[in-house]
């Protein structure tokens, strides 16, 4: 059976291209389309489909306050041109999405993501990542938890079991439980964003949780070296070793 | 507009003058000579020349400073030559006038009026003339200190000036260069490429002239452009926004040919419409019309865009207001200062009316070199 789509994008060129682009993918059936957020809900309620493109900016209602409305609960791609607070969130969900200007390629590339994504029973819904994304936008609490990919599947990590996370070009990995997990967000934002108590930023390159560190031990004449459980070694730059030793009773 | 602080060192500076004028007055009387020895033949001890000193210069001082404040009234450059030469003469007089009673005083408490008028009649004439001197120097001396001080004045406002221009400048040129309208453009010009590759050529052509129109102005600092320009880059802005918002944005002008040749700063009407789209237009299901009119009323150039939508209560309006029309609004002030208006008319359902009005000028170089304090606004059509 083909997965059913509905597509949510008010400007008529934009809706009309997705349109095109998801008739050309065989296993994607596109059985509606609407062009503002009212619209949107009654139809997703109403056709109950398997899979929604959601335009986040859009009038009377935003794709945000759509999915908050809506009570069936398919998969989602949210589509924005530049919202970078929901494309934290999303990123720290681990939830799909497009940003414009796409085409083609990256279109696949997405849906790829979710086709294994919708094969999988296990994974948490969309919709309830999907606002938990939203509580923890608005909400002023540090993360407690984030959602991160691995081939294919979306996993829950608790904020206290991040042991520690390092900047990989564009991504960030977040090293739990001695795996790697990438995200594509920058280091500031989950410096913004987790326990200032527990996570300490020693380096432009690395945020290490306090609880996972063993020790702390001179390197040079200015850095510190932090040794994690794990055995891994951190150098402190000279300036956050300089406000570590304060930390020090 | 001075502080406290300002105008306390004017007066610890303005004592700080008279304290060595006052010394060297009573040096003169310690080692009095000539016409003086023959009126007090016996010398002075110092006590005595610092009180004879002091009490010849205290009163030129304190008068100082009615000379001071008159020279604030009668402004250099003068208007009217012989009304400041008449007031200064008659100034002049009464100043030496009452510095000779204020002696007359003085020397009555010593000696007892009789006595004093004769000895102050010995040297009145003399000192008479030594009033209209000192008068000339101390008034002189104010009309250079108030000069200087508005040059420097003068000076400091035209970079306040400078510094506001570029600060509206950078957010109006932010504001164009929006990332919302860049890359939902950059998308709908991704979704026509393969649909309708005409429109999208034609899309492209329009998008690059825009670009161009901001890059020039932000290159060349090129403040001024015509009506003319600014329309232009305004349609090419609409055509990308209709492009998006299909039907759901209608345009409607009412542009009096007469005014397009009339020069105006660079990115004042587009922010306008720009703010007209995001808050009239964009979250409406049904979209709105936006009208721009440009007229010429009363030697003015008067802009309006108006659109239909919700509108918004006046007074959020005054104080939030968009980044947008701040900026156009600040640009406006400091450069035509109370030449130009702004004003936004508003309410819940009325729709969102900004309208502005600024001096008329079909000359590039005659709004460039218009000077807030001085021109009259023109017209050379």
């Amino acid at each position: 059976m083909k997965t059913r789509a509905v597509i949510v994008e008010d400007e008529p060129i934009a809706r009309a291209q997705l349109g095109d682009l998801v008739g050309e993918i065989g296993w994607i059936d596109c059985v509606g389309e609407a062009a503002d957020g009212l619209s949107a809900v009654a139809l997703i309620d109403d056709l109950k489909p398997d899979l929604v493109f959601l335009d986040i900016e859009m009038p009377e209602l935003s794709g945000l306050d759509v999915l908050s409305r809506i009570r069936h609960d398919p998969a989602i791609v949210f589509t924005t041109a530049y919202d970078k607070f929901a494309v934290a969130a999303f990123e720290l969900e681990a939830i799909d999405y497009l940003l414009k200007p796409f085409g083609r390629d990256r279109l696949h590339a997405a849906l790829e993501r979710v086709k294994r994504a919708l094969g999988d029973e296990s994974d948490v819904p969309v919709a309830r990542r999907a606002r938990e994304a939203m509580d923890q936008m608005s909400g002023t609490g540090p993360l407690t938890r984030i959602f991160v990919r691995d081939r294919g599947r979306i996993l829950p990590v608790a904020a206290t079991e991040i042991e520690r996370l390092e900047a990989d070009d564009d991504y960030v990995a977040v090293i739990s439980r001695g795996r790697r997990f990438l995200v594509y967000l920058g280091m500031h934002e989950f410096e913004a964003r987790l326990d200032p108590e527990r996570f300490i930023r020693v380096h432009r390159s690395h945020i290490v949780n306090m609880d996972f560190v063993a020790a702390m031990v001179p390197f040079d004449a200015t850095r510190l070296q932090i040794d994690m459980r794990d055995g891994t070694k951190i150098i402190a730059s000279r300036t956050r070793s300089r406000e570590l030793r304060g930390l020090a009773i | 507009m001075r502080g406290t602080t300002t105008r306390l060192r004017g007066w610890m500076w303005y004592v700080a003058v008279w304290i060595p004028v006052g010394l060297i007055y009573s040096m003169s009387q310690k080692n009095r000579s000539g016409l003086a020895m023959l009126v007090e033949p016996h010398p002075l001890s110092w006590g005595g020349a610092l009180v004879e000193g002091f009490g010849y210069v205290m009163p030129v001082a304190l008068l100082g400073i009615l000379i001071w404040r008159l020279t604030g009234i009668l402004a250099w450059p003068p208007k009217r030559v012989w009304r400041f030469v008449a007031l200064h003469l008659l100034a002049a007089t009464m100043f030496s006038l009452l510095w000779l009673a204020s002696q007359a005083g003085l020397i009555a408490l010593g000696t007892g009026l009789p006595t004093a008028l004769q000895i102050v009649r010995t040297f009145a004439g003399f000192q008479f003339l030594d009033g209209f001197f000192v008068y000339g120097l101390v008034a002189a001396i104010s009309h250079v200190v108030r000069i200087a001080t508005r040059l420097r004045e003068q000076e400091a406002h035209v970079a306040r000036s400078d510094a506001l221009r570029m600060h509206a400048e950078l957010a109006a040129l932010r504001g164009q260069l929006n990332p919302h309208f860049l890359f939902n453009t950059l998308h709908t010009l991704t979704a026509l490429v393969r649909r309708d590759p005409a429109t999208a050529e034609n899309a492209l052509e329009r998008f690059g002239d825009m670009l161009r129109y901001v890059l020039d102005v932000k290159r060349s600092a090129r403040e001024d452009v015509t009506l003319a320009d600014e329309i232009q880059f305004v349609r090419n802005y609409l055509s990308l926004e209709q492009l998006r918002l299909g039907d759901r944005l209608r345009v409607v002008e009412h542009l009096d040919p007469d005014v397009m040749d009339c020069v105006l700063p660079s990115l004042t009407l587009q922010p306008l419409v720009e703010n007209a789209i995001k808050y009239g237009i964009a979250p409406r299901k049904t979209g709105g019309t936006i009208t721009i009119v440009a007229t010429l009323q009363d030697e003015l150039l008067a802009l309006e865009v108006r659109d239909d939508g919700p509108g918004a209560r006046s007074d959020i309006v005054d104080s939030a207001g968009g980044v947008g029309l701040r900026a156009v609004r600040q640009r406006l002030e400091t450069r035509f200062g109370g030449k130009a208006h702004f004003a936004v008319t508003t309410a819940p359902a009325q729709g969102f009316i900004v309208r502005l009005a600024l001096p008329a000028s079909t000359s590039l170089a005659a709004v460039a070199a218009f000077d807030p304090a001085q021109s009259t606004a023109s017209i050379h059509a």
